[in-house]
């Protein structure tokens, strides 16, 4: 189908978008100044008239910034699909906003005052290096969509839970790194605009001089290479010059998610084809998007006061990527078959358990009775007062190790994490919700928060995966946007400046020192009403790793059962997160370290794991208590601050493998 | 120390009161406890569960409706939970009660009702000094970058402090539990007949020099003060510097 006779074009999606942005700011800017003050205002303003200089010094820069900035990141958005050749990818999924953010902070804290120029070469440093880490996994699985977005997702937690820790310890003193992080495009000058579009006027030719090359990336590789091109190369060039750009933007303009990936997606939608139609109608949608979102904004403030723009493109983005994930035709993912297949060693896989049996009491009477900054003290005492807190990490670990054991069976993928269900981002906005609207008087509003948020996203994004047969892939990725959502609140709040907010955030992290002795006996209660159920699993769980094929053949439905043991992981993961918070990676390691031990069957895996996984959770707690002595920190950071990396080494490792055999 | 550490430790120390350290230091000075020192916790980062019941502290102070519940506090040591920031929306009074409460505790209600009298007749002092002031409502701002500000209104300790030495407060906008809104500077703009009070740090020079700052009817008109840094979630001891430091900003002697 030609262009020219479609119903939708790019340009008949850019005209109401323009109007409608140009239109909310220029409410905007009306009320500021009278209509007949208009041109003096935008041209050469009064000095003496506050409103004149002030559509003059702040609005016209915002605006100008608003529609350069989307742009960058459209295009930026646009050239990583192409690259990557996954319509998921850009610049927030890559990790390279929080990459940037986390440079930026640890700048904000190590110098007095930031110079601009200083905030580029952080966020550059930062944005360079996550692309970095995350394209160098991803390779060796040639760049598989799935592994490529779930790199990401981790680079953006962990660089998020170190943002995280740095806020609850440094909180007062980060206020201005947030409202950036938050991605307001408030201006009081021209700089950010002018520096904006040097950077734009540079590199945007450089990048459309890859045209071809990238149309070339677009196909196969086998093709690409038989055209002659140096593809590994050329990736990495355009990819280098591509991150530069976005993280250039993002160090003026801070974190502004999903601008990139909406603008590329509406211009595909819209019909444009080639590379050059998509790069420069995605960037012109691209810089109205993001101009509409900043009107909204701007026309709003005030009612509700001042939004960060960055906040609500995320909100919006990410309801608007379950939407598109509901929708979508069925990816072509390859996953990665686990290599627990080996049946042959039942006894080894026995002692195994045997052995993690003995060394969990250990770890716990260890951790019961250390005394390590406590001397002196009745041994009674510290086991009173410990024990809560350790039955409830022991519990939530073996909850998320059993948890992630099946999500990793069901899904196929080594990778996943029951964190990434929306699970856990979903429990994590219930708590803040129940903060503002219950306060924080009594301790069980946000436990009743939590479990809400975490019913209702879950039903979300089982209601997105419900049409694809709850297959893996639309299902973690329902929850990469869950977790955006959920971490756009959480740095709105943080930005914010109220008090409280290192609060909330400690209490999203999971905070096990506060958990008490009827707590403790709820969490180990649930852990063993689920060691108890898994049997029930058993055969799913043994027989779904095999492929939907033999599942069927076998006369299980493979959607039917996916679905119950999602319900089953989703409902351990929710009850653990609100012990240990949102992200602690437990789930994930977990299985793997069961694997490396020498577990081999699914059943075999999972109880390995879970003892593996109280094991870990009890150590984190211990860490948590001790690291920072005496403040705590809560234990769900610290093992996420362990498992992320650890997750990446996986990765690598699982790389190796795949491109050996 | 954290802001309610802060809060807490200013108002003890107003009536002689040691408290028994901040946790952080508490662990350092853990070998000098005595039986007559009175130790408060934080709510924000829980302190050692261990170390906590090692200390056998008299009394805990904590913020009401923060943190962990009262009952699990009060395994440890007796236990007082003081509103300061609550529906109530009047932290000066709820810091006066604070004090009053914590006195009452731990038996110093003398140097407690001592220290509010003469404070109570600084207040006055200044109040009546305030009546050669010109009278022009503040517009107490803070910068928490170079674009945005906190503005100080109703529900915050600053605002209370104003009341009660008789100036009125510019800003008549919805504020948050703390009693501040953020917004960029043209809310400033909003309000040209009020005096400008920016708490230091106050905004890097780039922004003085900018058209936009200049074009502020108040800087135009000159109404512009800075003061030194106060503490915006203090208790008693910092309103009482507050009212100071405003004192001082406005020239009033």
């Amino acid at each position: 189908m030609s262009m020219t006779s479609r119903l939708i074009t790019p340009a008949r999606i850019s005209v109401p978008m323009a109007l409608a942005g140009f239109g909310l700011y220029a409410t905007a800017i009306l009320g500021y100044v009278p209509l007949t003050d208009l041109s003096a205002a935008l041209l050469h303003p009064d000095p003496a008239s506050f409103g004149q200089i002030y559509v003059h010094y702040s609005l016209l820069p915002r605006l100008l910034v608003a529609l350069l900035a989307g742009a960058a990141l459209a295009f930026a958005g646009t050239i990583f699909q192409q690259l990557l050749k996954n319509p998921l990818a850009e610049p927030s999924t890559l990790g390279i906003l929080s990459g940037a953010q986390l440079a930026i902070t640890l700048l904000t804290l190590s110098t007095a005052t930031v110079s601009a120029f200083q905030r580029d070469i952080a966020g550059l440093a930062g944005g360079l290096l996550a692309v970095g880490i995350v394209s160098s996994l991803a390779r060796k699985s040639g760049f598989s969509p799935m592994t490529l977005l779930l790199c990401g997702m981790v680079i953006s937690f962990s660089a998020g839970s170190a943002s995280v820790i740095l806020a609850l310890f440094h909180h007062e003193y980060l206020r201005g790194v947030f409202i950036w992080g938050s991605g307001s495009l408030i201006q009081n000058d021209y700089a950010n605009a002018i520096a904006l579009a040097a950077r734009l006027v540079i590199l945007v030719p450089v990048l459309l001089l890859f045209q071809r090359p990238l149309t070339v990336a677009g196909l196969d590789d086998a093709n690409a290479r038989s055209l002659g091109l140096s593809l590994a190369s050329m990736r990495a060039l355009v990819l280098f010059i591509a991150t530069v750009l976005t993280a250039l933007v993002v160090a003026r303009v801070g974190v502004i998610a999903f601008v990139g990936l909406a603008a590329s997606h509406a211009a595909r939608m819209a019909g444009a084809r080639t590379i050059r139609q998509r790069l420069l109608w995605g960037a012109l949608i691209g810089a109205l998007l993001l101009l509409l979102a900043d009107g909204i904004v701007l026309v709003s403030a005030s009612v509700i006061g001042e939004v960060p723009t960055g906040t609500a493109t995320a909100v919006a983005g990410a309801l608007m990527m379950l939407v598109l994930l509901k929708n979508a035709p069925p990816s072509r993912d390859q996953f990665m078959a686990t290599d627990g297949q080996d049946f042959s060693r039942p006894t080894a896989g026995r002692l195994l358990i045997a052995a993690c049996l003995v060394i969990l009491p250990f770890v716990a009477i260890l951790s019961l009775t250390e005394q390590v900054f406590t001397h002196g003290m009745d041994p009674w005492g510290l086991v009173a007062g410990r024990w809560p807190r350790i039955l409830t990490s022991a519990s939530a670990g073996a909850m998320l190790a059993m948890a992630g054991a099946i999500t990793q069976a069901i899904t196929r993928n080594p990778m996943a994490s029951p964190e990434g269900l929306g699970v856990s981002g979903g429990a994590a906005l219930g708590i803040i919700a129940a903060f503002f609207v219950g306060g924080m008087a009594s301790p069980l509003t946000p436990i009743a928060g939590g479990i809400l948020g975490a019913i209702l996203s879950f039903s979300l994004v089982l209601a997105v995966a419900r049409r694809r047969d709850y297959a893996a892939g639309p299902v973690l990725l329902g929850g990469i946007a869950v977790g955006a959502l959920a971490s756009a609140i959480i740095s709105l709040i943080v930005a914010s400046g109220d008090p409280r907010a290192s609060y909330i955030l400690a209490w999203t992290m999971g905070p096990t020192f506060r958990a008490t002795g009827i707590v403790a006996l709820i969490a180990a209660f649930f852990a063993l009403m689920a060691l108890s159920l898994s049997p029930l699993f058993r055969r799913w769980i043994d027989v779904l790793p095999l492929g939907d094929g033999t599942a069927r053949a076998l006369g299980i439905n493979p959607g039917r059962s996916r679905g119950v043991l999602l319900i089953f992981v989703a409902t351990l993961t929710g009850i653990a997160t609100l012990m240990v918070g949102p992200l602690s990676f437990v789930g994930m390691m977990a299985p793997h370290i069961a694997r490396m031990a020498g577990a081999r069957g699914q059943t075999c895996i999972m109880l390995t794991s879970t003892t593996i996984g109280a094991a870990l959770m009890i150590t984190a707690d211990w860490l948590g208590r001790t690291a920072d002595f005496p403040y705590e920190i809560p234990a769900g950071v610290i093992a996420a601050f362990i498992g992320g990396p650890y997750f990446l080494w996986v990765i690598r490792l699982n790389g190796k493998t795949t491109s050996r055999s | 120390m954290n802001d309610v550490e802060r809060l807490l430790h200013s108002s003890m120390v107003s009536m002689g009161l040691r408290p028994f350290l901040t946790p952080r230091r508490l662990w350092k000075h853990r070998r000098l406890a005595d039986k007559n020192s009175c130790a408060y916790r934080l709510q924000w980062r829980i302190c050692h569960l261990g170390l906590d019941r090692s200390l056998k502290p008299d009394l805990i102070l904590s913020q009401a409706g923060y943190g962990v519940s009262q009952a699990w506090l009060e395994e440890i040591a007796p236990t007082l939970a003081l509103p300061l920031y609550s529906a109530e929306r009047k932290p000066l009074v709820a810091a006066e009660r604070a004090l009053k409460e914590i006195a009452a505790r731990t038996g110093r209600d003398h140097a407690a009702t001592d220290y509010l009298q003469r404070s109570h007749a600084r207040l006055d002092d200044i109040a009546a000094q305030v009546g050669r002031y010109d009278g022009r409502p503040l517009l107490i701002i803070k910068f928490t970058d170079d674009r945005l500000i906190d503005i100080y209104g109703a529900g915050g300790l600053f605002d209370d402090v104003l009341k009660r030495i008789g100036i009125s407060n510019a800003w008549d906008g919805a504020t948050n539990n703390w009693g501040f809104a953020t917004a960029g500077l043209d809310a400033v703009a909003r309000y040209p007949d009020a005096r400008v009070i920016i708490i230091e740090p106050g905004p890097p020079g780039r922004l003085l020099q900018s058209a936009l700052w200049q074009s502020l009817p108040a800087v135009r008109s000159g109404h512009v003060a800075t003061i030194a840094p106060t503490w915006v979630f203090g208790a008693f001891p910092s309103a009482m510097r507050f009212a100071d430091v405003i004192r001082q900003g406005l020239g009033i002697t």
